[in-house]
């Protein structure tokens, strides 16, 4: 079941791929604009940089016991 | 329609009937008060109403263009929804002090000048406590009296802001202000307080969710947004705001993904999706204007509608804690299809109502190549579809069973009809934005749906997607709480404490009788009825006339040695007042 919906997953990512290669940039505000795959990557990255730091700061004391502040 | 008739008036005065109707006929009436709020809401049209004139000054109760137009809509549906949501609540109290925070916000928007702005805002912040008092909870009244120091705190702010700026131009309009003077500025945090931007942020996930669980709802929609509204009229193109927004919405973002409480998350997410709003107000330009007022009220709808399907968590099974929740998919269908809604819709997918406003706020920052603020916009729009649609549904409405999990049903008739409607309403902006970006405040020409948009908003929440399978053994899902700003006045507060305790008790009476003299010595209205009402909330001028004075003053005795609390916070009240009297009258 989870094997199918990855393999879904993976399928789905690759035809939104292939779209944004199609697909020309509307605006050309910032020079990323035209490079294809630029969200993708950005959102793959943004999502590991905030999983990752949400883990480092909650264990780096960020994160207390529910009864801290008694 | 009489154009005098001013709908938060409206809900502020049927509020008073609340508390002395019962069972169905509550019911009635408050539907019936809330649905005519709307109508009267409806009727209004562009104006200045209720201009009157004290000492000289013109004082504007309601002022309406198209920006308070807006706010003042999506106000009065909130509330409809808000209370349909509540109507099970059995306090005639909770619903009073709803109403009455819903018209105060109101009041807020319509506002012309800055007497008729802080009147209502003080009865904003002193009916919106009770919404977390009621909760009748020992952290709850804690978290309560918190809430209402911050409040004064930022009262206080507004209100030495607002003399300094009258005794610069000699009129008390409220208008575009900025921050060429020190006035400007204390305004400015004033508001800030409100809009929960750092550091004054603490008390939103401190106090929202520990309200009750309809109160949370009501919560959610007005402080922070009358908080924009407000910003909007009188700091936009400030340019420090720009920064203000982008770090409240990266911050809201990792706060949310290491909270273990759906509703804690909720509020996180608040002042993440505020800060958009905030960053917006910083650019000024007519298309970030026109994004913040879109987005304002999209986010008043699908947080509203996340707080309501959280809260119905809770209602169920008594708990709003991930590590104590799972597999409710199956026993709550209603539930978890408004919160997906609501989900999606704050993570602007495609078809659901953020898709057709937040992206106006990044075009606004595009067209000024705002290249950091721009791309710590879009890492924190990619972490709220992380936690929002991914994480919760995740470890809440799939995952394991948990012992709760048997419990779980969808809530009762009202609360559901409640979901729906906000959910129809997303759903309903996504698919038509033409009616929205009619309503805005400056002419618009955008269209969300084109090829590009759809697709790098696929793949920007796609990938994101990926980069969640991949390392969704690495959440942070432990119990626990986080550790926030509110750290420095909770221990500060304490470090005051022992201090009142050697010094500051004689000063009381000092104080107190101070301020009861220049009280009773002046003869301004305006002022002696809020000091009435300030006072009167606080030091328990009412007291036994409800539950939760008793209720506060217990809270208070727990905090500390009994009466130096009562003390220290009549000190700070006492300040309050004399400096309130002193800007205000001279």
């Amino acid at each position: 079941m989870a094997g199918t919906l990855k393999l879904v997953l993976y399928g789905v990512l690759a035809l939104i791929l292939v779209a944004d290669v199609v697909i020309p940039p509307e605006h050309s505000y910032f020079y990323w604009d035209g490079i294809p795959g630029f969200n993708a990557f950005y959102g793959f990255s943004a999502a590991v940089i905030i999983i990752v730091v949400a883990e480092f700061l909650a264990e780096a004391g960020i994160k207390q016991d529910e009864d801290f502040y008694e | 329609m009489p154009q005098w008739l001013h709908p938060g008036m409206v809900l502020i005065i049927g509020a008073f009937a609340a508390p002395f109707l019962r069972g169905a006929a509550r019911q009635i009436y408050l539907m019936l008060l809330t649905i005519g709020a709307l109508a009267v809401m409806m009727g209004l049209t562009e104006g200045v109403y209720g201009v009157v004139h004290i000492l000289h000054e013109e004082v504007v109760f309601t002022r309406v263009d198209k920006l308070s137009l807006l706010f003042g809509y999506i106000f009065t549906v909130a509330t409809l929804i808000a209370t349909i949501y509540s109507l099970n609540e059995k306090s005639g109290w909770h619903h009073a002090a709803s109403l009455v925070y819903a018209g105060s916000a109101i009041g807020v928007v319509f506002s012309g000048d800055f007497v008729t702005l802080f009147v209502f805002w003080e009865f904003m912040a002193f009916s919106s406590v009770f919404l977390i008092l009621l909760r009748r909870q020992e952290d709850s009244y804690n978290a309560a009296y918190r809430y209402i120091l911050v409040h004064v705190f930022g009262g206080l702010c507004l209100v030495a802001g607002f003399k300094l700026l009258f005794m610069e131009t000699h009129s008390i309009e409220f208008t575009k202000i900025g921050i060429d003077s020190v006035g400007g500025i204390l305004v400015l945090i004033g508001f800030l307080v409100n809009a929960a931007a750092l550091p004054f942020n603490a008390w939103l996930p401190d106090s929202y969710p520990r309200a009750t669980i309809g109160g949370a709802v009501f919560l959610s929609a007005f402080t922070t947004k009358s908080a924009v509204y407000t910003l909007i009229r009188g700091f936009a193109g400030t340019d420090v705001l720009i920064w203000v927004g982008v770090i409240m919405a990266v911050y809201g973002v990792i706060y949310a993904m290491m909270e273990n409480d759906i509703r804690r998350v909720m509020a996180y997410s608040i002042i993440s999706q505020v800060g958009y709003m905030v960053a917006g107000i910083g650019v000024g330009s007519a298309i970030a204007i026109n994004g913040v007022a879109a987005h304002a009220v999209s986010h008043i709808l699908y947080k509203g509608l996340l707080f309501m399907a959280t809260g119905s968590v809770l209602y169920v099974t008594g708990t709003s804690k991930m590590t104590e929740l799972g597999g409710l998919r199956e026993r709550m269908p209603l539930t978890f299809t408004a919160y997906m809604v609501g989900a999606l819709s704050i993570s602007a997918v495609p078809f659901f109502s953020g898709f057709v406003t937040k992206p106006l706020i990044f075009d606004a920052v595009a067209k000024k190549h705002l290249v950091y603020p721009y791309l710590l916009l879009l890492l924190a729009a990619t972490g709220t579809f992380l936690y929002t649609a991914l994480k919760i549904p995740y470890l809440v409405f799939f995952g394991e069973d948990k012992p709760v999990t048997s419990k779980a049903q969808d809530p009762p008739a009202n609360m559901s009809i409640a979901m729906t409607i906000g959910a129809l309403l997303c759903l309903l902006l996504g698919l038509l934005p033409g009616f929205l970006y009619g309503l805005l405040p400056y002419p618009m020409d955008y269209h969300p749906y084109t090829a590009d948009h759809i697709v790098s908003t696929l793949s920007l929440l796609g990938f994101a997607t990926l980069g969640f399978v991949f390392l969704k053994n690495r959440l942070v899902r432990t119990p626990g709480i986080n550790i926030d700003t509110d750290i420095f006045y909770i221990y500060g507060g304490r470090a005051f404490l022992w201090i009142a305790r050697r010094i500051f008790a004689a000063a009381d009476d000092f104080v107190s009788g101070l301020y009861q003299r220049v009280f009773l010595n002046c003869g301004w209205r305006v002022a002696v009825r809020s000091w009435k009402f300030d006072a009167g909330v606080i030091d328990g001028i009412v007291n036994g006339v409800a539950n939760f004075f008793v209720g506060l003053g217990e809270a208070l005795r727990r905090f500390q040695t009994g009466r130096l609390q009562d003390y220290a916070l009549s000190i700070l009240i006492g300040l309050f007042v004399i400096l309130n009297l002193f800007f205000l009258l001279f």
